[in-house]
């Protein structure tokens, strides 16, 4: 939440500012006024600091467990995939449904199907990007009930990562982003780039994962009305709770080299699909105006496009 | 984001986040999370904002009060500093030109290094802002502290720099209010709502002039003159009330310092009040306002021409280029050198700050008459009860100190105006006029020494009330504005000259826009900023001009049955940001507008869902995900250039489509309309 960020710092620099001011409206014969300066300065620093501590609370994600991911999907399924991907995207959930906990992320609701969940308590820093590489793949066969899955479903979810690495190279990679792009044209225009890379990233996870076949992701109610397919996932949760407590040990270890693994991976490969999209097309829109509505500044920084319509494209400001 | 929701095991209720089952404290948390609740119920009520548009005054009041304050010390530090270094004349002029060197280095270095935007004034960049245009970044909260600090660095070096307030401190805050909206929305959770976004920021342009001189009716007044093309009604008891607010607490926090017993005015005059002037001077106050008109224009003028050349020479960019805190220093430099106290500083008054020049011109004795018979000392630092002994000198008289200010400040001012720091050019403008107008009044009062009218009582003519007729009407003509008129007023609280003093604005007016764009527009011309000029040139001919004549006929239609091959050469050899989407190709009825990025998005997904012998077109395309946003408003061909101006201006449009009978004929965007209006004030000639 940058803004949140952005609204504790002002409101901590706005009672410090009064604090100062009210030390220079020191007066002996009026000590109400640099009281009351004071009182509201100290409020506001206090109120902010307090603020501030409480959002360091701990942040837990949910991994998906097991065999629920499907193979090497099928053409229909995929096309299936992607229109369940935009009809989610463009209804609005009713109750906060089941998705992982990053930021602004339209969460790929088929992944979401989980009878058996693991959860790790990790600490949150504001950076959401510590949250990408531990959810991949904590590996606790005995955790679960689903178990048979879960190593492999780690495995899976690494090599899901490498696969599309490894596919963006080739003419097939194109399919990757191309398919993860169904979902932003329905998204709303948030930030596009990011947006994109983490469906990317569900999507491609989805694809890459266990080699099992899954039924229950077939059989999955798509025709059924969203809401009870919602609250199904809810009482899910509460009867895993009792899992909570199971996984908190030895999960650190593991992190750590499959961080590394994954998160180069993906730097090489969300820039290249950056790349691969003017050359798909062809044609590099520059979106240049005429002079007469160029918003120019003198020198050095280019100057960004004042048309608010062109603000959404990404990396054509040259 | 959303978030998980657990119970624990065996309670029962609501299920509550799981960052709340694992915190400690749990019932403290609820006792705090309601109470912040009910607040934010109160405080973010949907459709009230007073108390934001008070926070927004109050702020800014403090902010501005507190930037004096700072000002105020450095400026007592400089002139202590300037005192105690001595007699040895380098060692002076090293204390007088190193202060503002430094301080208009280290203010421009620093806002430039946060943003490149904070340099300037600000109120171009708004106008456009306030049009509809999306400057990105150019509200982001990070640019105030950066402003606020550079602006006051540029303040502090005084009036050796020769520049003013207002400027910035209307971007300040406008940025304050956009700050403070979007806390608003992010409390109410509510989006981002851009009428009500934009009606805070109007209010806000009026805090922030209605802050800097504790004027809320000049500051309301010369908000919607300088920023607003069209003004609502509704946006007018908001910024009344959020300047007063601000005013208020101008006005009072010199009361809490103990500066001052009570409210009063900025400037204290004492001009004689049953008869301010007589009769006939209002003729001399009307030529007072066509002179300050004729200064304008040459300033204009000769203002732009040096901004263009120094964007043009080659050695100036690219010493702005590549470093600013140098061109600055060099800048200050020369002004400081030249208003060095004993030497040609002498002849400038420089010894006098902003606010003393003001007070010295606004002086009610006739200096001319005063100094024909003695001649006052000049003393070793400025004397607050006689500042305008500054002004004589003993062989130049104040006739050649004037004539000498008006004459350097000229070229001055423009120079200081081209140094990119954050800084306000409003204020400079207005002691300049002052100038002038003290001038005249004291040519009058030395031809007319008892008076005008012979014979009977005789009122002297008073210089001072020239001074104010002439600060108001130079800065109205060189802003395009009448409300600097009631700002004269509320400065001095002076309003017995309000009929001369108005005329002379009014008058000032007539010749400066009929000759030049204004400061602020100059500037967005020499910018490129993008804007909607008004049309001029409202001749018979001008009401003939319908849409047919100048719309672009160019367009590139997608239909909704074409195929897709079609559809991807039509995208690919074309790059126009959006494509009207046509019902059929015969057809041509416009049903939609399609995004470019987004269309290509969608053509990039190859579903395999389609059934292969089905040729695919558009309609399966738009099916699958692609947005398609409504018409929601239309031109005709038959539509004058005055409605499709004045519609394009009220709407906030940036271009529209025209239709006749439903077929999509024609697209309008500020592109056309300046051509066409261009093509109004200058014919082309016939072939």
């Amino acid at each position: 939440m940058a803004d949140e960020k952005t609204f504790r710092i002002g409101f901590i620099v706005l009672g410090l500012f009064l604090l100062a001011l009210g030390t220079f409206l020191m007066s002996h014969d009026r000590p109400q006024v640099y009281g009351t300066f004071y009182a509201m300065g100290g409020i506001m620093v206090i109120g902010g600091v307090v603020w501030s501590m409480c959002q360091c609370y701990p942040k837990i994600a949910f991994v998906p467990a097991d065999s629920e991911f499907q193979g090497i999907l099928s053409p229909k399924a995929l096309g299936l995939l992607e229109n369940k991907l935009s009809t989610e995207m463009k209804r609005p959930s009713p109750q906060p449904p089941y998705v992982r906990l990053w930021e602004d992320a339209a969460y790929d609701q088929s992944l979401s199907d989980f009878t058996h969940i693991q959860m790790k308590v990790m600490h949150y820093s504001e950076d959401p990007r510590p949250l990408l590489a531990p959810e991949l793949g904590q590996p606790q066969p005995g955790a679960t009930d689903g178990g048979a899955g879960g190593p492999v479903d780690s495995q899976a979810w690494v090599e899901a990562a490498v696969v599309v690495h490894r596919g963006s190279d080739e003419d097939e990679g194109e399919r990757i982003p191309a398919q993860s792009r169904s979902s932003p044209p329905a998204c709303p225009q948030g930030p596009a780039p990011l947006a994109s890379f983490q469906q990317d990233l569900d999507v491609g996870s989805s694809q890459g994962s266990s080699p099992n076949p899954s039924p229950p992701n077939g059989e999955e109610p798509r025709p059924l009305p969203p809401d009870p397919w919602t609250s199904k996932c809810q009482l899910d949760h509460f009867q895993d709770f009792a899992l909570i407590d199971a996984p908190t040990s030895g999960d650190a270890p593991p992190e750590g080299p499959q961080q590394e693994t994954v998160l180069p991976s993906y730097r090489q490969w969300y820039p290249r699909t950056k790349e691969e999209e003017p050359s798909d097309t062809g044609v590099e829109e520059p979106q240049e105006e005429d002079d007469d509505l160029y918003y120019g500044l003198p020198d050095g920084p280019e100057d960004p496009f004042p048309d608010k319509e062109l603000g959404f494209e990404p990396d054509t400001q040259s | 984001m959303e978030e998980l929701v657990g119970l624990r095991e065996g309670s029962s209720g609501n299920p509550v986040t799981l960052r709340e089952l694992f915190s400690p404290c749990p019932r403290i948390r609820r006792g705090i999370r309601d109470g912040l609740e009910w607040l934010k119920q109160k405080l973010f009520h949907v459709s009230e904002d007073w108390h934001l548009l008070m926070t927004l005054g109050v702020l800014m009041a403090l902010i501005s009060y507190a930037m004096d304050f700072a000002i105020g010390r450095v400026v007592r530090a400089h002139q202590w500093l300037y005192r105690e270094i001595g007699d040895s004349h380098l060692l002076r002029y090293l204390s007088w030109t190193v202060y503002p060197v430094a301080l208009t280095s280290f203010s421009s270095g620093f806002s430039q290094s946060i943003t490149p935007f904070s340099g300037g004034s600000g109120i171009p960049e708004l106008k456009t802002i306030l049009t509809g245009v999306v400057l990105e970044d150019y509200l982001d909260i990070k640019n105030f502290g950066a402003k606020v600090v550079g602006l006051t660095c540029t303040l502090a070096s005084g009036s050796t720099v020769f520049l003013g307030k207002v400027g910035p401190f209307v971007h300040l805050s406008v940025m304050m209010a956009a700050y403070l909206s979007r806390v608003r929305n992010k409390a109410i959770r509510e989006s981002e709502n851009d009428s009500k976004q934009k009606e805070m920021l109007v209010a806000a342009a009026a805090v922030g002039v209605a802050t800097v001189f504790a004027a809320p009716f000049s500051g309301v007044l010369f908000s919607i003159e300088v920023l607003s093309s069209h003004y609502s009604v509704w946006d007018y008891w908001r910024c009344f009330f959020a300047a007063t607010c601000g005013a208020l607490m101008f006005r009072l926090l010199p009361v809490f310092n103990s500066e001052q017993e009570t409210i009063t005015t900025l400037f204290k005059t004492s001009f004689r009040v049953d008869v301010p002037f007589d009769l006939p001077e209002i003729f001399f106050f009307v030529v007072l306002g066509a002179i300050c008109g004729i200064v304008s224009c040459a300033y204009l003028f000769c203002q732009r021409t040096f901004l263009g050349f120094i964007r043009t020479n080659w050695f100036l960019s690219k010493l702005l280029a590549t470093s600013k805190p140098m061109y600055s220093t060099l800048a200050t430099l020369i002004l400081a050198s030249i208003t060095y106290p004993p030497g040609v500083g002498r002849f400038l008054a420089s010894r006098l700050s902003m606010k003393e020049h003001l007070d010295s011109l606004f002086d009610n004795n006739s200096w001319a008459l005063i100094t024909r018979n003695s001649s006052p000392p000049w003393p070793p630092e400025p004397d607050s009860q006689n500042l305008w002994f500054e002004w004589y000198h003993p062989r130049f008289t104040i006739f050649g100190t004037l004539a000498f200010f008006l004459v350097m400040k000229f070229w001055m001012l423009i120079l200081a105006t081209t140094i990119p720091m954050p800084a306000g050019y409003f204020m400079p403008v207005f002691v300049f006029g002052a100038a002038i107008g003290r001038l005249w009044g004291e040519a009058l009062s030395l031809a007319f020494p008892e008076g005008i009218m012979a014979g009977g009582v005789t009122y002297p003519i008073i210089p001072g009330g020239y001074a104010l007729a002439g600060a108001a009407a130079f800065s109205g003509a060189v802003t395009h504005t009448i409300s600097t008129a009631i700002l004269a007023f509320e400065l001095t609280g002076q309003i017995l000259h309000a009929l001369p003093v108005l005329m002379a604005v009014l008058a000032a007016n007539a010749i400066a826009q009929s000759c030049q764009a204004s400061f602020y527009d100059g500037t967005i011309i020499v910018k490129k900023l993008p804007y909607l000029p008004w049309i001029r040139g409202r001749g018979i001919g001008s009401h003939g001009v319908i849409v047919e004549h100048f719309m672009n006929c160019t367009i590139t239609t997608l239909a909704k049955d074409m195929p897709l091959e079609e559809v991807v050469k039509v995208v690919t050899s074309t790059d126009v940001a959006e494509y009207p989407l046509v019902e059929s190709t015969e057809s041509q009825i416009l049903v939609g507008v399609v995004r470019r990025a987004q269309l290509m998005q969608a053509l990039q997904t190859e579903s395999p869902s389609w059934a292969p012998g089905h040729q695919q077109c558009l309609q399966d395309v738009l099916a699958g995900g692609c947005p398609m946003e409504p018409i929601t408003l239309q031109l005709s061909p038959e539509t004058s250039l005055h409605q499709a101006h004045k519609f394009f201006e009220l709407m906030n449009l940036q271009s529209l489509f025209v239709t006749s009978r439903g077929r999509a004929v024609g697209f309008v965007s500020w592109v056309e309309l300046k051509k066409a209006i261009s093509n109004l004030t200058n014919p082309p000639a016939p072939k």
